[in-house]
C-alpha cells in the first residue's frame, strides 16, 4: 500500500473488511439545513463556466511547491494544480483509483514495484508526462538534504536503484518490503512534477493552472483546457482567498464575497441562514488530537499521559467544542481500519487522574496549551480542556497563536493540538508515529512499534497485517502520545448555486477533498 | 513672520519625531530577557540558534550602533522583516497605508460637512431645543468607545436588523480600494460617529464667538440678510479655528482607526499594528508606531499652515 | 473626547481659600444634583456599579461552567442564551464588570494624581523646569494614546499594573497641561503672594492654596478621564490585550461572541450596553458638575 503524506493530512487505503460500527456511524454523513449535496452523476447535467471563490484559513507560509505541501490550504491548491499516480475515492472502504498511473504492480515479496503511466497526459506547458518525470519526482521527495513531506512514506524506496523500463514505465526497488506501496499515492505531497519544475512558475498536470499566487492573500487558478480527464473541469476559474480567523470567513460567505468555506467552526453553523446555502457534514475518522511531547517532562512519563487522557469529559468536549458534531473516540486513530479494536471506552475519571499524577510526582501541574484557529474547533477544544483539567488540579494556560506563528514553531510545542485526516493504520502510521516521521509532532519514539510496523509492511496478506495492526492499536490505547477524545465531523458551507461537492468519508478532507474539477455552477 | 513660525514648528516636529524614535527603540530593547529569544518567539530554540540569530540581527552590537542602523533603515525605506511572516515590513505596510488612507478620507468626508452643519445650527439656535438635543446626543456618543459603536453598526446594518453592509471588510488586494467602497462604508460610518462629537463642539463654540463678534454685528446692522451673514461673513471668519479643530479631529482619528479596523478586520495599518502587538512582531510594531507619529507631526504642521492662510492677519504678514 | 466646557475662572474670595472651597463645594454638589442629567447619570452609575459588584452573587451559574450548546438563543438554563463555548451569558455578564471598573478607576486616579502634581509644579516653577517638563509632555502627546498603550503592552504584557499605567499615561499629559494653565493663572493671585510673603514653603502653597482652588475644574477633569478610561480599558480587553480567557469581562465578551451575533445577539449586546451605559452615566454626571460649576462661578463673579 502506498502512502502519501503531507502535514496534517494522510491518504489511506482500505484493506479487506471494515470496522462495522464505524461504517455505520459514517453512513450518516448528511447535509441538514438545506439540500443534500449530490455527486455529478446524480444531479443532472453539469454546465461549463463560472468562478468559484473559496475562503480558507491560510498564511504567508502558503506554498505552491506541492512536494512540500504543509497545511490544508496547500492541499487544496495543489490537489487542483497537480495530479498524483492515484486519487482517493470518497467513500469507505478506503480505495485509490488510478490517475496518472495506469497500473502499479508489486512482486509477491513486496520489494519491487512497477508503475505504468497513462498515455497522452500533458503538463500545463505542453510537455508530455513521461517516466522521467516520475523518477524526478520520487528523487525529489527522497532528497536527503531537503526531503519532501512524503519522504517517510516512501522510506522503503531505494533512490539509487530506480529503473526506467521504457518511456512510460518505471521500476522501483524497495530496500525493505512495503506491501502498501501502491496505496501511498493521492495526497498533494505525492503529486508528480515535471523534470524542469520551477517553484516560481509551477506547472502540473492538474485540472487548473496557476494564474496568480500571493501567499497569505489569494491565488487564482484557471481552467486547464487540455486536462486528461474528459469533460472536466467545468469551472472557468477558482479563487482561493486566505483568512486568518473563522468569524470573518463566515461574514464573507454571508455577504457574498466568497462562495464556499471549508473546515467551518461548528459554533458558526447557527449563523448560516436556512436558504441559499448548503451545509455539508462529513463524518469520518478525521480527528483533532491533543498531542503531548513525549521526549521531555512531564509527558515522558506514561502515567502523566494516561492521567491527562482521564481528565477529558468526552461527551462534554463534543457538546461544547464541536456543538455536538462529533463521535466519541477512544484514544486510537484510524477507526475505519479493519483492525480497529473494541477496547473499553475511556471515560472521565478525575480521581484516578489525580492519583496517577501524584504517583508520577506531578501534583498540581501547570502546562501551556499552544493552539491556533487554523482549523475550526481547535481553539475551543483547548479552552474546554483547560476547564476540564482544572477539576484535577492541573492549571492549563491556553496560548492562542496566529496560524503563521503556530506553523513556524510546528513540532516544538510541548502541549498542543492538531488536525489530521482519516486513514488506515498502515498508511497513517509512518508520518506521525515513526521516529523519523516528517509530521511526528509528539516526538514519538517506539522501537517495538516500529518493528511491528515493519512486519506489517512485509506481508501482503490482509489477515496477517491485521494481527500486527491490532497490537499497534493496543499500544496507542495504553501509552500513546495523543488524547483522541472524538472524531470531529468536518463541516463545509457553500452557496447553493454550486453543485458537485461530495462528502469524503474516507479522509474527512474538507469541501469534498477540494475536488473542484467535479464542481459546477448553474 | 509666518516663515519663522513654520520653520520653528518644522524643527520642533523633527525633534519630536527623533524623541519618539528613541522612545520606541529604548522600549523594545529594554525588554527583559534575551532579545533574540523573544524575537524568535518559541520555546524550542537551541542556544546555538539563539546565538546565530543574535549575530544575524546585530543584537550583539552596542545599542548606539543598533539604533543608528535602525534609523538609517527607517529613513531609507528598509523597515526590516516581519518576525511572523518573513515578509518585508515595507511591503506589508505599503498596501495597508493605502487602505487606511481610504478609510480616513472617507470618514473625514462624511463627518466634516456634518459637523460644520450641526455645529453651526447649534450655534445659531443656541440653548434652544435643537441645541440641547444635539449636545445630549454628542455627549452620549462621545462616551461610548469606538469598538462598541463598530459592533453596534454591524448589528444594525449588517447582521441582525438589516443586511445592507458586509460584517467584515475583506478587501481584495489585487483591486484598488476605490473599486470596493462598499467594504469601506461600515468602518467609515463607525469612525465618523466616534470622532464627530469633538468637531461639532468646536464648530459650535467657534461660531458662537464669531456670531457674537463686532464684525458680524456690523454686517447685520448694515442690513445684510442673515443667510449671507452666516455664510459669507461668519463662516469665513470661523474657518481658521474650524480647520484647526478638523485637523485635531484627524489626529484623534489616527488613534481611533486602530480599534475600528480591528472590529471589521479591515486590512489597514491599525489592524496590522494590533496583530503585530499580539504576535509580538517587533519590526512591524516599531515601524507603524514611528509612521503614526510622523503622520501626527505632519498633520500638526499642515494645520498650522492652513490656519495661517485662512487667518487674514497672518496672511498679510507673508508679504 | 468628552464634553469640554470652557474652564471657569478661579475664585478669589475675601474670606480665604478654605472657607471658599467649602462654600463652593456644597453649592456645587447641590447645584449639580438639581440637574436632570446628573440624576440620570448617577442612576446609571449606581445600577451598573451595583451590577458589577453584587451581580455575581445572583448569577444562576458560574462564569465558566457549560450550560448548553454554543451560541444558542435564550432557554430555561440560560435566559440570555449561551456564548461561544456554551457558557451562560447572564452569569458571565454579571461577573464581567469588576475588572473594568477597578482598572479604569485606579488608572484614572493615578493619571489625575500624577498629572495634577506635574501641572502644579510646572505652572508654579521657573521657566527652565517648566520648559523641560513640557517638552516631555509634548512628546507623549505626539501620538494617540492608544499607540503608546499598544507599545507598552508589547513590552510589558497584559498584566494589571501595566494596564493601570497605560490608562494613566493615556491622558496624564493633557491633565498636566490643564492644571498647569490653571496654576499659572493663580500664580499671581493675592492670597498666593500673601502666602509667599509669610514664608510658606512652595509645596504648601501648591497643595493648600492653589489646589483647592482648582478643585472644580479638576473634578470635571476626573470625570472626563474616567469616561475615557472606561472606554480605553474596555477597548484593550476587546483587542485581547487586557483580560485573558477564560476570565469573564465585558470587553472580552464582545470580541469572543462577535461571531455569534446572528444567533445569540445577547452575548454581545449585554456587555456593550453595560459599557456604553456606564460611560454615558459618568459623562452625564461630569457634565452636570461642569454646568453647576460654571453656574456657581457666574453667581460669584463680581
Amino acid at each position: 500500500m502506498a502512502q502519501n503524506v503531507s502535514r496534517r493530512t494522510f491518504l489511506a487505503i482500505g484493506g479487506g473488511g471494515l470496522s462495522a460500527a464505524f461504517l455505520a456511524a459514517c453512513a450518516g454523513s448528511t447535509t441538514p439545513a438545506a439540500s443534500t449535496s449530490t455527486s455529478t452523476a446524480a444531479a443532472g447535467t453539469a454546465k461549463r463556466g463560472g468562478t468559484l471563490r473559496v475562503g480558507s484559513i491560510g498564511s504567508s507560509a502558503d506554498i505552491l511547491d506541492t512536494t512540500f505541501s504543509s497545511t490544508d490550504i496547500d492541499q487544496q491548491r495543489n490537489q487542483n494544480v497537480y495530479d498524483s499516480l492515484k486519487y482517493i475515492s470518497p467513500d469507505l472502504p478506503y480505495q485509490t483509483e488510478y490517475a496518472l498511473a495506469e497500473s502499479i504492480e508489486l512482486n509477491p515479496a513486496a520489494t519491487v514495484a512497477t508503475v505504468r503511466l497513462r498515455k497522452g497526459v500533458e503538463f500545463h506547458n505542453g510537455k508530455s508526462l513521461t517516466a522521467d518525470d516520475l523518477i524526478f519526482t520520487m528523487r525529489r521527495i527522497l532528497d536527503p538534504d531537503k526531503p519532501g513531506k512524503a519522504a517517510t512514506s516512501f522510506a522503503a524506496v531505494d533512490p539509487g536503484s530506480i529503473k526506467k523500463l521504457d518511456a512510460l514505465t518505471v521500476q522501483f526497488n524497495l530496500a525493505t518490503p512495503d506491501s502498501l506501496f501502491a496505496q501511498r499515492w493521492g495526497s498533494a505531497s505525492t503529486n508528480i512534477v515535471p523534470t524542469d519544475f520551477d517553484p516560481a512558475k509551477p506547472v502540473g498536470t492538474g485540472p487548473f493552472k496557476v494564474q496568480s499566487f500571493t501567499p497569505g492573500s489569494r491565488s487564482v487558478l484557471v481552467r486547464n483546457p487540455h486536462y486528461w480527464m474528459p469533460g472536466e473541469p467545468y469551472l472557468d476559474e477558482v479563487e482561493i482567498i486566505d483568512f486568518s480567523d473563522n468569524t470573518s470567513r463566515v461574514a464573507a460567505l454571508l455577504s457574498g464575497q466568497v462562495d464556499a468555506i471549508d473546515g467551518v467552526d461548528p459554533s458558526d453553523l447557527r449563523q448560516i441562514p436556512s436558504g441559499g446555502f448548503v451545509t455539508q457534514i462529513t463524518k469520518s475518522g478525521f480527528y483533532q488530537p491533543i498531542t503531548m511531547r513525549v521526549d521531555e517532562a512531564p509527558f515522558n512519563d506514561v502515567r502523566v499521559r494516561q492521567a491527562f487522557r482521564l481528565m477529558v469529559d468526552r461527551p462534554q468536549m463534543i457538546a461544547q467544542a464541536y456543538s455536538g458534531y462529533g463521535q466519541i473516540a477512544n484514544d486510537m486513530p484510524f477507526p475505519a481500519d479493519p483492525a480497529y479494536p473494541d477496547l473499553p471506552q475511556r471515560v472521565q475519571d478525575i480521581a484516578q487522574a489525580k492519583s496517577l499524577l501524584k504517583a508520577a510526582g506531578h501534583e498540581g501541574l501547570a502546562v501551556t496549551f499552544t493552539t491556533t484557529p487554523e482549523n475550526g474547533g481547535l481553539v475551543a477544544t483547548a479552552q474546554v480542556f483547560a476547564q476540564q483539567a482544572a477539576a484535577a488540579g492541573v492549571k492549563v494556560t491556553v496560548n492562542d497563536l496566529a496560524p503563521t506563528s503556530y506553523d513556524a514553531g510546528f513540532k516544538s510545542w510541548p502541549f498542543t493540538n492538531g488536525y489530521w485526516a482519516a486513514n488506515t493504520l498502515g498508511l497513517g502510521y509512518s508520518s506521525r508515529f515513526l521516529k523519523s516521521g516528517g509530521l511526528n509532532d509528539s516526538h514519538w519514539n517506539d522501537p517495538a512499534g516500529a518493528a511491528l510496523y515493519a512486519d506489517l509492511l512485509k506481508t501482503p496478506d490482509p489477515a496477517k497485517q491485521k494481527t500486527y495492526a491490532i497490537e499497534l492499536f493496543q499500544r496507542f490505547y495504553d501509552m500513546g502520545p495523543d488524547i483522541i477524545h472524538s472524531f470531529k465531523n468536518n463541516i463545509d458551507v457553500y452557496s447553493s448555486k454550486f453543485q458537485g461537492f461530495q462528502p469524503f468519508n474516507s479522509t474527512g478532507w474538507a469541501l469534498g477533498s477540494w475536488r473542484y474539477r467535479n464542481v459546477w455552477t448553474s | 513672520m509666518l516663515k519663522t513660525i513654520l520653520l520653528r514648528r518644522l524643527v520642533g516636529g523633527i525633534f519630536i519625531l527623533w524623541l519618539v524614535s528613541v522612545l520606541v527603540f529604548a522600549a523594545i530593547h529594554l525588554l527583559p530577557g534575551n532579545a533574540a529569544t523573544i524575537l524568535v518567539g518559541h520555546s524550542d530554540t537551541t542556544p546555538q540558534e539563539v546565538a546565530s540569530l543574535t549575530r544575524q540581527l546585530g543584537l550583539d552590537q552596542p545599542l548606539i550602533v543598533q539604533y543608528g542602523r535602525w534609523i538609517k533603515g527607517l529613513v531609507t525605506g528598509d523597515w526590516g522583516t516581519s518576525l511572523v511572516s518573513s515578509l518585508q515590513v515595507s511591503y506589508i505596510v505599503r498596501t495597508r497605508l493605502e487602505n487606511s488612507g481610504a478609510l480616513t478620507l472617507t470618514s473625514m468626508l462624511m463627518l466634516s460637512p456634518l459637523a460644520i452643519i450641526i455645529g453651526t445650527v447649534s450655534a445659531i439656535r443656541r440653548n434652544r431645543a435643537i441645541d440641547h438635543v444635539a449636545s445630549l446626543v454628542t455627549l452620549c456618543l462621545s462616551a461610548v468607545p469606538a469598538f462598541a459603536i463598530g459592533v453596534m453598526v454591524i448589528y444594525l446594518l449588517a447582521t441582525n436588523v438589516v443586511h445592507w453592509l458586509p460584517a467584515a471588510s475583506i478587501l481584495n488586494p489585487d483591486e484598488p480600494v476605490w473599486s470596493q467602497l462598499n467594504l469601506v462604508i461600515a468602518p467609515a460610518i463607525t469612525v465618523a460617529l466616534a470622532m464627530i462629537p469633538y468637531p461639532i463642539r468646536m464648530v459650535r463654540a467657534t461660531m458662537i464667538e464669531v456670531l457674537d463678534s463686532d464684525y458680524v454685528m456690523l454686517a447685520r446692522l448694515k442690513g445684510i440678510p442673515e443667510r449671507q451673514v452666516i455664510f459669507r461673513h461668519a463662516l469665513r471668519n470661523g474657518l481658521g479655528p474650524i480647520i484647526q479643530s478638523l485637523a485635531l479631529t484627524l489626529l484623534f482619528l489616527s488613534g481611533g482607526i486602530i480599534v475600528v479596523e480591528t472590529v471589521f478586520s479591515y486590512p489597514g495599518v491599525g489592524y496590522a499594528l494590533v496583530q503585530g502587538v499580539s504576535q509580538r512582531d517587533v519590526p512591524v510594531v516599531q515601524t507603524i508606531v514611528v509612521l503614526l507619529a510622523a503622520f501626527c507631526v505632519v498633520i500638526n504642521l499642515a494645520a498650522d499652515l492652513a490656519v495661517a492662510f485662512a487667518t487674514p492677519r497672518l496672511r498679510t504678514a507673508l508679504r | 473626547m468628552t464634553s469640554v466646557s470652557p474652564m471657569p475662572a478661579p475664585l478669589e474670595a475675601a474670606e480665604g481659600p478654605v472657607v471658599a472651597l467649602l462654600t463652593r463645594h456644597r453649592g456645587l454638589v447641590r447645584q449639580a444634583l438639581m440637574l436632570r442629567r446628573t440624576q440620570i447619570g448617577l442612576a446609571a452609575i449606581a445600577a451598573l456599579v451595583g451590577l458589577a459588584l453584587i451581580g455575581p452573587l445572583f448569577a444562576p451559574h458560574s462564569a465558566t461552567e457549560f450550560v448548553g450548546s454554543p451560541f444558542s438563543g435564550p432557554s430555561g438554563a440560560a435566559p440570555f442564551g449561551t456564548d461561544t463555548l456554551g457558557r451562560d451569558v447572564l452569569s458571565r455578564f454579571l461577573d464581567g464588570g469588576r475588572k473594568i471598573l477597578t482598572i479604569a478607576f485606579a488608572g484614572t486616579a493615578l493619571g489625575i494624581a500624577v498629572g495634577t502634581a506635574l501641572g502644579l509644579i510646572c505652572g508654579y516653577s521657573k521657566r527652565v523646569v517648566d520648559d523641560i517638563a513640557m517638552r516631555l509632555v509634548d512628546l507623549l502627546m505626539a501620538f494617540p494614546g492608544i499607540v503608546l498603550a499598544l507599545l507598552l503592552l508589547t513590552i510589558g504584557g497584559a498584566q494589571d499594573w501595566v494596564l493601570i499605567g497605560v490608562v494613566a499615561l493615556s491622558f496624564m499629559p493633557h491633565t498636566s497641561r490643564v492644571v498647569r494653565s490653571s496654576t499659572m493663572q493663580l500664580r499671581d493671585a493675592d492670597f498666593v503672594l500673601y502666602a509667599q510673603g509669610t514664608g510658606t514653603p512652595a509645596w504648601r502653597i501648591l497643595f493648600q492654596e492653589i489646589l483647592p482652588n482648582i478643585a472644580g475644574p479638576l473634578t470635571v477633569e476626573f470625570g472626563l478621564r474616567l469616561t475615557q478610561s472606561i472606554g480605553t480599558i474596555a477597548g484593550l480587553d476587546y483587542l485581547g490585550l487586557g483580560a485573558q480567557p477564560p476570565t469573564a469581562d465585558w470587553g472580552l465578551m464582545v470580541q469572543e461572541n462577535q461571531g455569534g451575533l446572528i444567533s445569540a445577539p445577547w452575548s454581545v449586546l449585554l456587555p456593550i450596553i453595560a459599557i456604553a451605559a456606564l460611560a454615558i452615566g459618568v459623562n452625564l454626571v461630569t457634565d452636570g458638575i461642569a454646568q453647576a460649576s460654571a453656574g456657581i462661578d457666574r453667581t460669584f463673579d463680581p
